[in-house]
């Protein structure tokens, strides 16, 4: 019963956490605009919070820099557990276009693992929230309805991923083979 | 005794708060996943930088100023909310403890 319980607080509120691996700030304005009441992401309870030792999830942009990745790498370690990340914007997802450049290592999980991949440059706000909203419905069973509810009305594909459905992406045979 | 005079006694609800303190941490200890202690979690957080511990000057430049400053609060609070029925020279005692604790300051 407490994990049941513990699980609906964590999908009712998830606090995030805003992290610039060495983005060009497109996707940071993008994340604030899906905060704010036009898409209000704050109605899933979601709460932009300054620091990871209070946060649930990371919402990381940008590409992973050689001079960013010990602090990204700190930064994710200090995080209560459990922890999420969701890299945002094509930087995050993969580095491109600066990948491989000589400072960059290529997207967020390069250094941290990622639980949902929301390309786009910049990542639309609907894709954030919509990418969010997936992380939250592998939490809360209200969430998992309210994105099955998005997927029927809405064309969602390539919007969001999952790291099953990267790895397909990047290396169709490899991620076949799972 | 009453049972409300044993339950309002002051050692009665500083242990009721005690264990409302720490009912709450335990459970907040039950719910939490187990602690995974790796890499810098337990380090200070600032910004991910990889802050090392510093040791400080313990010198007590300002002691004196600001424990003379906590003496005069204290008799001044003594002298503010002392009664009319209270006990003159037990008022009386605790200035005078406060004025010894000020000379003892500036014997140096």
């Amino acid at each position: 019963m407490l994990d049941g319980l513990v699980k609906w607080a964590r999908g009712k509120s998830p606090w995030v956490c805003h992290l610039n691996c060495g983005s060009c700030n497109g996707c940071d304005i993008e994340i604030v605009a899906a905060l704010m009441p036009r898409f209000d992401l704050e109605r899933f309870g979601v709460l932009l919070e300054g620091s990871p030792r209070h946060a649930d999830v990371f919402l990381a942009t940008g590409p992973m820099t050689r001079q960013i990745r010990d602090r990204v790498v700190r930064v994710y370690e200090q995080a209560a557990d459990p922890k999420f990340v969701v890299a945002v914007g094509t930087c995050g997802v993969s580095g491109s276009p600066f990948y491989p450049g000589y400072n960059v290592l290529g997207g967020v999980d390069a250094a941290i693992p990622v639980d949902m991949y929301v390309p786009g440059c910049p990542a639309r706000p609907d894709a954030i929230s919509y990418g969010v909203l997936r992380l939250l419905a592998t939490l809360d069973p209200k969430a998992e309805a309210l994105v099955k509810e998005i997927e029927e009305r809405y064309d969602t594909e390539g919007l969001v991923y999952t790291p099953e459905e990267m790895a397909q992406q990047r290396d169709p045979v490899e991620g076949a083979r799972g | 005794m009453t049972a409300s005079a044993v339950l309002y006694h002051p050692v009665v609800v500083f242990t009721l708060c005690m264990m409302a303190g720490w009912g709450v941490y335990a459970l907040g200890r039950a719910l939490a996943p187990a602690s995974r202690v790796i890499g810098g979690k337990l380090k200070t957080y600032a910004c991910g930088e990889n802050v090392e511990g510093e040791s400080f000057p313990t010198a007590y430049h300002l002691y004196h100023a600001a424990f003379i400053f906590t003496l005069l609060d204290v008799v001044a609070l003594v002298l503010g909310t002392v009664t009319g029925t209270a006990i003159v020279w037990m008022v009386a005692a605790y200035l005078l403890v406060g004025l010894i604790a000020i000379v003892i300051l500036f014997k140096d």
